[in-house]
């Protein structure tokens, strides 16, 4: 220890703070014990292979979760585009969910007094704006049948509008979208008024081309809101004539005309096995082979609820409600599960709501927008009732949310 | 140097230095049940990891890099962090001005001298040990040195 003597004394003082050790602790079997089981409960066996092991999970974990965080970032990015609804009369706006962003889209001619937009219809890829145009009806003083409008199909940016079709009254006289496009974006199926005023739906390619009828709608008929189905092989609808309205369901082609039920608003779940309605204050949903509607929601006929709308994973219905008094309704927009549990109310405006559009939810099933008088505007509200905020001032009837389009 | 022969080295050294690997790390860790738990694991440590000892450097000095930083892990409070009138832990007070001085060096100068004196390490070895540079360790021990001698010459004789 002749370091040690550099210092005197060291060695004691060194002997005093940590006493000398014997060796009879050591256990060596100890020491391999534990690296074994160390290594075992990390990567199983083998020395040589832990290294790589160990850098092949630290890269799939890392490959994971950048995964995951593009994946996020493209849900967020992609689900929700833009929310089009009406402006003032003749022009159609559009406004991103979250923030700024509002402007017309599209709109009626100058000098063109007459002139109204109505209908506004994503295609279900968000590439393509569908909306009926024209003259219309000095809607609600009742000279309806003087409407001369027609379908036209735009870019998403609202450039391009195509006319396909006219359409008459076009349906816009019925709550609710009266433009049904094809999933696969390349037909739409639209309300078309006949000679004798009846109202027959009809589907046109989306690129222009004949006209295709779909149902035969006789007098004091009309077939309106149509919608596809998941698929694309069944078309559900809505006939109204004066004994009431009725949910039925018809092949492209027109043929297989099938009653489901009494009902109005009929819409598909995402994986297209159901429909849901509502039909005299209540809301029910019914299987496209028409076995028994099952209810799922009883309210009270002359105050909703209505216009159920499936959220993008089918497991929720969002609807509104209009509970008060003739000239004092009030609108609610309200969530439930699918079987009718978990009713929750997410909204309610104060006295007087007069007309609005139903609540439909983002394409990513986290938000629902709504319009309505009482409140003065079109709204976006988170899915669990968090986060009101209003979109534009001005109340619109109909709505449609673009799925964020992919390129 | 293949595996084997790397774990028998390994197990070469645990078994001539053990009271020395264990007289270090109860310095770091304070109690001798924390030493001994402190020398198992960090001799464990370079079996599972002797497929990263370099080759270049002395084995044994990685080996003391393993045991020191499970020592330091296992310290439940710094180390001899005392004042010159604090008591020992058994409740005896240091007998020596210089085991007080002892106990009060920085944790740096202090690891370097039990390395230095209670495993009888080369300056290199130190140095890989605790991570330093060789010529860090030789100003480090110097410093410790200067202040022990410092505290002997204060002493009363």
């Amino acid at each position: 220890m002749s370091r040690v003597d550099r210092v005197p004394g060291l060695s004691a003082a060194l002997d005093e703070l940590v006493p000398v050790v014997d060796g009879s602790r050591a256990d060596w079997n100890d020491v391999v014990a534990r690296a074994d089981t160390r290594r075992k409960l990390w990567f199983g066996r083998g020395r040589s292979r832990s290294r790589r092991l160990r850098l092949a999970i630290v890269v799939a974990l890392l490959f994971l979760l950048l995964a995951g965080a593009a994946t996020a970032t493209y849900l967020l990015l992609r689900g929700n585009g833009k929310i089009v609804f009406q402006g003032s009369f003749g022009t159609l706006l559009v406004a991103n969910p979250n923030g700024p962003g509002l402007r017309a889209i599209a709109r009626c001619a100058a000098g063109r007094p007459s002139c109204a937009i109505f209908e506004p219809a994503w295609s279900r890829d968000g590439g393509r704006l569908a909306f009926v145009r024209g003259r219309c009806c000095d809607f609600p003083l009742g000279r309806r049948r003087d409407s001369d409008m027609s379908l036209y199909v735009a870019a998403a940016d609202g450039r391009a509008a195509r006319r396909l079709a006219s359409c008459g009254n076009c349906g816009v006289q019925y709550q609710g979208q009266h433009l049904g496009w094809l999933p696969n974006g390349r037909w739409i199926a639209f309300t078309r008024r006949g000679p004798t005023w009846q109202e027959s739906l009809w589907v046109v390619a989306a690129a222009g081309g004949r006209l295709h009828r779909l149902t035969d709608c006789r007098a004091l008929c009309a077939d309106v809101q149509p919608t596809w189905s998941p698929n694309g092989r069944l078309l559900a609808f809505q006939r109204e004539t004066p004994a009431g309205s009725t949910i039925y369901i018809v092949r492209p082609d027109g043929s297989g005309l099938t009653r489901i039920a009494s009902g109005a608003d009929p819409e598909w779940s995402p994986d297209g096995s159901r429909i849901a309605f509502d039909d005299k204050g209540r809301i029910e949903i019914a299987k496209a082979d028409g076995s028994p509607v099952r209810l799922v929601f009883a309210g009270t006929p002359a105050t909703g609820p209505g216009a159920p709308s499936w959220s993008p994973d089918g497991r929720k219905l969002v609807f509104f409600t209009t509970p008060g008094r003739p000239g004092h309704f009030r609108l609610e927009v309200w969530t439930m599960n699918a079987d009718g549990s978990g009713k929750e109310r997410l909204y309610r405006s104060g006295c007087c709501t007069g007309y609005g559009a139903p609540p439909i939810w983002s394409p990513d099933g986290r938000l629902i927008a709504f319009s309505d008088s009482a409140a003065g505007g079109t709204f976006v509200i988170n899915a669990d009732g968090s986060g009101l905020r209003r979109l534009s001032p001005i109340t619109s009837s109909d709505l449609s949310w673009q799925q964020r389009p992919s390129r | 140097m293949d595996e084997a022969t790397i774990w028998l080295q390994i197990e070469s050294l645990y078994r001539t230095h053990f009271p020395q690997f264990v007289r270090v790390a109860r310095a770091i860790a304070g109690d001798r049940d924390s030493a001994l738990e402190a020398v198992q694991e960090g001799f464990a440590d370079g079996l599972r990891h002797a497929d990263q000892w370099s080759g270049s450097g002395s084995l044994e000095g990685w080996v003391w890099r393993c045991v020191v930083n499970r020592a330091r892990k296992a310290r439940p409070r710094p180390a001899f962090e005392l004042t010159v009138d604090e008591r020992r832990t058994d409740g005896r007070q240091y007998d020596s001005e210089l085991g007080i001085r002892l106990a009060a060096l920085p944790e740096r100068q202090r690891l370097v001298v039990f390395l230095r004196y209670f495993a009888d390490l080369e300056y290199r070895e130190i140095a890989t040990a605790l991570r330093f540079e060789t010529g860090t360790v030789s100003a480090t021990l110097h410093a410790a040195q200067a202040t022990l001698r410092a505290a002997y010459e204060e002493a009363p004789v």
